[in-house]
């Protein structure tokens, strides 16, 4: 179930524990996509990506192309999940 | 004391490179997003991330070792480990449902993989079949039948001329969830024998019908039909009854008659002296010269 919480450029920064300069990096490479309406605004899905390529690059030592294939493949495989529980 | 040492798995002596490298190993075995579905994964890996952030520095260790760990860190520590799953993070894996916004990027990607997947599954799993033996003659002359279901349902089974063995007749939207096939299975004649339309049979004649020839009856998948034996045939001899095969007006088949001389079972002295008298006067070469 998707929860409808929003967060703020500052909030969401904080609960990540990062630089804003870290989010705008994120964003740059496509692996953060905002919303926005009069502003710019993130939910929980941006707040679980965020930690989790935290994550990849702090624990998985991966590197940026690294980072941007395992993303591409979990979003895949995530998909596929949802799509086959749809159809059982 | 919870001992954050012994969680990540290192002496404590370890230096800070030694707990962050042990850190880093449970980290990458245990990421909840690797192991989906794992919650034992995604409690040791909050363990874990809990342990090093209480030594995961060489200020936090030293503060750690001397006994003068913040002591609101250590409650927080002390009581996450008590409630164990009790605060959540979210991981990506959980945000990933159906309306996703990331991973709905690959809307419509193998669809048609899915779409032949889940429908060759379905009907795999809802149609249902059945096996019923008919006899010879009923498969070549087509028949009617009525059988009951496991399930206590009757069906009408109209059995077409010159069925095959092994085909399978489909009642659409008769089983629970799909269709229902019926598999025939023709058990075999001791008289009549298929090859494509044309039925083949043996007809017994004795010699001396063999020799000045006769009329005799022949039985076909329509009744008794008189076939003429022309003087002469010898054994193996095949002769046609056209169309009394298997079909329907032009394509119908012949039947094949295959004429096998019989003699008599214990021939009399009187016959086998006769046959000698025969033969001196009559006796012919039926082999190749040797």
């Amino acid at each position: 179930m998707k929860t409808l919480i929003r967060y703020t450029v500052q909030e969401f920064c904080k609960r990540c524990d990062f630089q804003e300069e870290r989010l705008n990096i994120f964003i740059e490479k496509e692996w953060i996509k905002p919303q926005h309406d009069h502003d710019t605004f993130f939910d929980d899905e941006d707040l679980a990506r965020a930690r989790l390529i935290k994550d990849l690059v702090n624990d998985f030592d991966l590197n940026d192309d690294a980072v941007s294939i395992v993303l591409n493949l979990l979003d895949q495989i995530h998909y596929l999940r949802a799509s086959i529980k749809q159809k059982i | 004391m919870l001992d954050p040492y012994q969680t990540l798995g290192v002496a404590t002596s370890a230096t800070p490179d030694e707990i962050k490298s042990a850190y880093k190993n449970l980290a990458r075995k245990y990421h909840p997003d690797l192991n989906p579905g794992n919650r034992e994964a995604e409690k040791k890996f909050k363990d874990i991330a809990n342990a090093y952030g209480m030594i995961g520095t060489k200020e936090a260790k030293e503060k750690f070792d001397r006994g003068e760990t913040d002591e609101q860190k250590q409650h927080m520590y002390e009581e996450y480990m008590k409630n164990q799953g009790q605060q959540q993070r979210s991981y990506y894996r959980d945000t990933q449902g159906s309306n996703a916004r990331y991973s709905s990027s690959f809307e419509g990607f193998d669809d048609d993989i899915f779409s032949q997947f889940f429908n060759r599954a379905s009907k795999e799993q809802q149609d249902e079949e059945y096996r019923m033996e008919v006899d010879f003659l009923e498969a070549v002359r087509g028949s009617e039948k009525t059988i009951t279901l496991p399930n206590g349902k009757k069906i009408q089974v109209k059995i077409p001329a010159g069925i095959r063995d092994g085909q399978k007749l489909k009642f659409a939207g008769l089983a629970e969830k799909g269709d229902i096939y019926i598999q025939i299975s023709i058990s075999p004649s001791s008289e009549f024998k298929r090859d494509g339309n044309d039925i083949h049979t043996e007809i017994p004649v004795s010699v001396f019908e063999a020799m000045h020839g006769a009329e005799v009856d022949v039985k076909t998948i329509d009744g008794t039909v008189k076939l003429t034996i022309p003087p002469g045939v010898s054994s193996g001899s095949k002769l046609r009854v056209k169309g009394k095969g298997i079909g329907k007006g032009n394509d119908r088949g012949n039947q094949i008659v295959t004429i096998k001389i019989v003699l008599p079972k214990s021939p009399s002295p009187e016959l086998q002296t006769a046959f000698s008298e025969l033969e001196k006067r009559f006796g012919y070469q039926v082999r190749g010269e040797t």
